[in-house]
């Protein structure tokens, strides 16, 4: 049956883009640490996902079509607010001296292959993320700990890092629902199919995924999305 | 020495020995530094910053390149596109995008530092091994936050000095040219005496991070072997050989900067890993041109082309 319990993960410094799935979390670090993913061999987006063996995690798990729904909830965030920042990038005349004379061109600046990038990024002031999950607590607890030193996008620039993960026992499993006045309130994304719509709340039906890899075409179909 | 595939995390101190002026825009025609928002006792604050970019790009891949193009003996003969790739990390340009695993592994076996730093080839992106976490300025309102990347025992109990104290101001003049003795002799088209009139007299202003103000910032490095470390540190430590600055208007003396890295955790020795990089880059620099040369081929003039 597994465990009930949430686990809690705070930031040092601002999230870009949004908070992951930790299933998706979980399932890549395996990956990379079980060695899954031979030389030579990587899942892209015409392959079928058969080809791949995705790991077990120790999550409790149900088959929906042949496809693991992982227990643990959608990301909850609390943000305490969001700004902007500019991710800038351009070439510096003053390494021009290191080309060889024939490619000492003029370039434009503003379009075209190396057109000066100020890309705005949408950033999250966030005191801590939160997912519900069923499964093996110290053995979830143990992979973020040990691996997963940040998250969300831009990484690379220090955005997302997590300065602590923490797992604490729930009473119920929220998992999947959480029970509110004889309705059910939707906590993970779902296919369309397997919520009952007439006793669920808080959702809104999308094209997307609901297991990982969340990116492959393979994934895709209706969803029901916490909202 | 054991070549064991880690992960480290590296802190570090920077200390400015002059005025920092890593800038985020303008506001009338007074320059604004790099601020970022934090809750401090409830309540939104801006404080001064450095992005984790900026580090990166001055710190490690800049320094980095420069010596791999000294030591490959290519200044002088880079493409563009090869330039654009070792200091800039490159951009994808065709449109059809393949993961090509063998050419992603060269890389990483030929090219160390831009294992650590990722790029991006013409039809594809390699992702690096390295987080450059942003530059925190030590003062009150970041103590909590510089505490929650630090281990227990550097943790910072004393209380910190406010950000604005770290803050000022400073201001530059653009001579006028009419106040030059005898311009009439060196400038022959300041003939009427309607330019002469016009004043071109500019004063231009911004704010500052003064020095001896002390930020926070580190690396956080995943799965990488003794080579990797060694470059790591090599690029850091060519950057503070070599008049290390970091922000804008470097060559009006800003940006000075000094680094200490706290090695917390590190059972290897560092100085044996720089060793083992500057070995690797000797003995695999032949390889390297013909790699560069192959993935970001020069354009060839009508005379190469008949040559062969």
């Amino acid at each position: 049956m597994g465990d009930y319990f949430k686990i809690t993960c705070k930031l040092c410094s601002p999230l870009c883009g949004d908070a992951p799935k930790l299933d998706s979390l979980i399932v890549s670090e395996l990956i990379f640490k079980q060695k899954l993913c031979k030389s030579g061999e990587k899942l892209s987006r015409g392959d079928p996902i058969s080809k791949f063996k995705i790991p077990s995690i120790p999550l409790y798990t149900e088959y929906f079509n042949d496809i693991p729904l992982y227990h643990v909830s959608d990301p909850i965030c609390f943000i305490d607010f969001e700004f902007r920042e500019d991710f800038c990038c351009h070439l510096e005349p003053e390494l021009y001296y290191l080309l060889a004379e024939k490619e000492r061109k003029s370039i434009s600046a503003v379009s075209g292959k190396y057109k000066d990038t100020r890309l705005p990024l949408r950033l999250k002031h966030i005191s801590k993320i939160i997912w519900f999950c069923r499964g093996t607590k110290d053995s979830i607890l143990e992979i973020l700990q040990k691996n997963i030193f940040s998250i969300g996008t831009k990484r690379k620039q220090g955005f997302g890092v997590v300065s602590s993960w923490s797992a604490e026992n729930v009473d119920e499993d929220y998992s999947f629902f959480a029970k509110k006045e004889e309705k059910e309130v939707l906590m993970k994304t779902l296919p369309e199919l397997y919520i009952d719509k007439k006793n669920t709340i808080g959702f809104a039906i999308q094209y997307g995924a609901c297991s990982p890899p969340y990116w492959h075409p393979e994934r895709y179909m209706n969803v029901a999305v916490p909202c | 020495m054991e070549n064991k595939i880690r992960t480290y995390k590296i802190y570090c101190i920077l200390e400015t020995l002059s005025p920092l002026t890593h800038m985020m825009g303008v506001s009338g025609n007074e320059s604004l530094i790099n601020r970022e928002p934090i809750i401090y006792k409830n309540r939104k604050v801006f404080v001064p910053v450095i992005s984790g970019n900026s580090i990166r790009h001055r710190m490690i891949r800049s320094a980095g390149s420069e010596y791999l193009v000294k030591q490959m003996e290519i200044d002088g003969k880079l493409g563009l596109d090869q330039l654009d790739f070792m200091f800039y990390g490159g951009r994808l340009c065709e449109t059809k995008t393949t993961t090509n695993i063998s050419k992603i592994a060269e890389m990483e076996e030929l090219f160390p530092l831009y294992r650590l730093l990722g790029g991006s080839l013409k039809n594809q992106i390699i992702a690096g091994s390295l987080d450059v976490w942003r530059g925190l300025l030590i003062c009150e309102e970041n103590r909590k936050t510089i505490n929650e990347y630090l281990p227990e025992e550097y943790k910072i109990t004393n209380k910190l000095l406010p950000a604005d104290l770290f803050i000022g101001n400073y201001q530059y003049t653009r001579g006028d040219a009419r106040n030059i003795r005898n311009i009439s002799s060196i400038a022959d088209n300041v003939s009427s005496l309607d330019d002469r009139e016009k004043s071109n007299l500019m004063l231009y202003s911004g704010q500052q991070v003064n020095r001896n103000s002390l930020f926070f910032h580190g690396f956080s490095t995943k799965h990488i072997s003794n080579i990797e470390i060694g470059c790591l540190f090599h690029s850091l430590q060519l950057w503070s050989e070599n008049c290390s600055t970091v922000g804008g208007m470097a060559a009006k003396g800003h940006g000075r900067v000094i680094i200490n890295c706290i090695m917390h955790d590190i059972d290897i020795d560092i100085s044996e890993c720089i060793l083992l990089y500057i070995e690797h880059v000797k003995k695999n620099k032949e390889k390297m041109v013909k790699w560069l040369d192959a993935n970001f081929p020069k354009k060839k003039n009508k005379g190469d082309i008949l040559d062969g």
